[in-house]
């Protein structure tokens, strides 16, 4: 039987917690939930996982609050809860209560974000498996390695990619919005782009396998124009894909 | 059921030879264990589609011609679909019992394929789960457990980005009753825009009239994105000419 390692802290007790994962040999999984805030996270060389909530004005409001020699520990909702089970990190917060987060893991961790309102996702030096989903609001992925599939609605996604896990395809995808993803010049890839309005540039020297554009109807039906293209002669398909917006493949 | 299961499993699971205990346990590791199913496909991803070369058929037969006189060992169908898909040398150090025909051999492959491309679509990973349905565009002619797995995908995958290439994926299918219904079906006001409008461009594509009722609920649905309500507009009109 493997053992089970189980923490459950409120944060506000503390404002930052650290957690160490069950087994730190083998690369953790990060996963963060929340409906309201920011996550920023960090890859660092120490092996625990450190969270921190900022101060948001909600929450400095309600601990102001707090009658005169006393401070606020808890209650009301909103409480960012931080737990580990068999290698995985969660970190959720209750109700709508905006919480931005700031997030120290190990380089090597897989990470798997989830916010909707009033923030962005930033990820920064980590290698791993990559999962970022937004709604109203950007994603800016800055050095990370391995694969990468994150979507939004309203927002732009930047991505800097250093290093490629073999054979894994990825995606992104946004409504409104740019897609700027800067790729390691030797990277074996297969581009499926799209972008219904905007434009597509590349300084990479792609081969274009298929072109499919959509003819207008009177009442102007937005053209739809997929273009698949090899870099390095191609490779595990990465998705591209906005609505409004250009998109950008950069060589690194 | 610790560590990566043995190819024997594989192949007691495939050929049905588990126990109804036997059974779950196996699927229940499968699920728990992503490093299994990630291997078992890492060693099948690189096969031929659907058309082996014909220096692998000629090599096959020879090999059932040197085999057929020796004593050999009973070794389960899927085992040799295995061993023919894993590599041809494996054929060599272990004694196989010879199908007779090759046709049915690669129709073994093509299963275990399509068993592993489902198997894909569960994964916890959603890069993975997208190399599954992409993968799944390298069938020609997927088999309905591909499909409804596709379809499966399209309406409960936790990701949009997955959801959205199962979507591309099934366009192909643009004949298919069940694909049109489920894509008509899966239109719901409250989802994500980006699955909406892959949807509602699907159906223009596939020129499936009957989804006029969902694409004009859409249109005058209050919470529905504006850029949604644009497109499912201009999807009727464009059904309607």
């Amino acid at each position: 039987m493997r053992l089970t390692l189980f923490l459950l802290m409120p944060l506000a007790l503390v404002g930052q917690i650290r957690t160490a994962f069950s087994d730190p040999s083998a690369p953790g999984t990060v996963r963060v939930e929340i409906v309201s805030g920011s996550i920023t996270v960090s890859g660092t060389a120490g092996s625990d996982v450190v969270v921190e909530v900022k101060g948001s004005p909600a929450r400095t409001r309600r601990d102001s609050e707090a009658p005169a020699g006393m401070r606020r520990i808890g209650g009301g909702g909103g409480e960012v809860t931080v737990r580990e089970s068999r290698n995985v990190i969660r970190v959720e917060a209750e109700g709508h209560t905006n919480q931005d987060l700031s997030i120290q893991v190990p380089a090597k961790t897989a990470l798997k974000l989830e916010t909707v309102n009033s923030g962005s996702i930033q990820i920064d030096n980590v290698e791993g498996e990559i999962e970022a989903e937004n709604v109203n609001g950007s994603i800016k992925l800055t050095n990370v390695a391995g694969s990468v599939v994150a979507n939004t609605l309203n927002g732009k996604i930047e991505c800097t990619l250093t290093k490629a896990f073999p054979d894994k395809p990825m995606a992104f995808t946004t409504l409104n919005g740019a897609i700027d993803v800067t790729l390691p010049s030797d990277l074996k890839a297969t581009l499926r782009m799209r972008s219904d309005n905007g434009d597509i540039y590349s300084d990479f020297e792609v081969n274009v396998r298929s072109e499919r554009v959509e003819s207008k109807s009177r009442r102007g039906w937005k053209s739809e124009s997929t273009i698949v293209a090899d870099i390095n002669g191609g490779g595990p398909e990465i998705r591209l894909q906005t609505m409004n917006g250009k998109i950008y493949v950069r060589k690194k | 059921m610790p560590g990566t299961p043995r190819d024997e499993q594989f192949a007691d699971y495939l050929a049905g030879r588990m126990t109804r205990e036997e059974t779950l346990e196996f699927e229940r590791h499968m699920d728990s264990d992503d490093r299994s199913a990630v291997d078992l496909w890492e060693r099948l991803a690189d096969l031929p589609a659907d058309q082996p070369s014909p220096l692998v058929k000629q090599r096959f037969q020879q090999l059932l011609k040197s085999e057929t006189h020796s004593h050999v060992r009973w070794i389960p169908w899927a085992m040799a679909a295995a061993i023919f898909a894993g590599g041809f040398f494996a054929g060599r150090i272990v004694p196989v019992q010879p199908p007779e025909d090759v046709a049915a051999l690669r129709q073994e492959v093509r299963t275990l394929r399509e068993t592993v491309i489902v198997s894909m679509l569960r994964q916890e990973s959603a890069s993975d789960r997208l190399k599954g349905v992409l993968t799944s565009a390298s069938l020609n002619r997927p088999d309905a457990d591909v499909t409804a797995a596709l379809i499966d995908t399209v309406r409960r995958d936790a990701n949009v980005n997955v959801r959205l290439a199962a979507i591309d994926a099934l366009r192909r299918f643009s004949g298919d009753q069940t694909v049109r219904a489920n894509f008509a079906g899966s239109l719901s006001t409250g989802d994500s825009p980006l699955v909406q409008i892959a949807l509602i461009d699907a159906l223009v594509e596939m020129q499936d009239r009957s989804a006029a009722p969902a694409l004009r609920r859409l249109g005058a649905s209050t919470e529905v994105d504006k850029s949604v309500k644009e497109r499912a507009r201009f999807a009727l009109e464009r059904l309607e000419q």
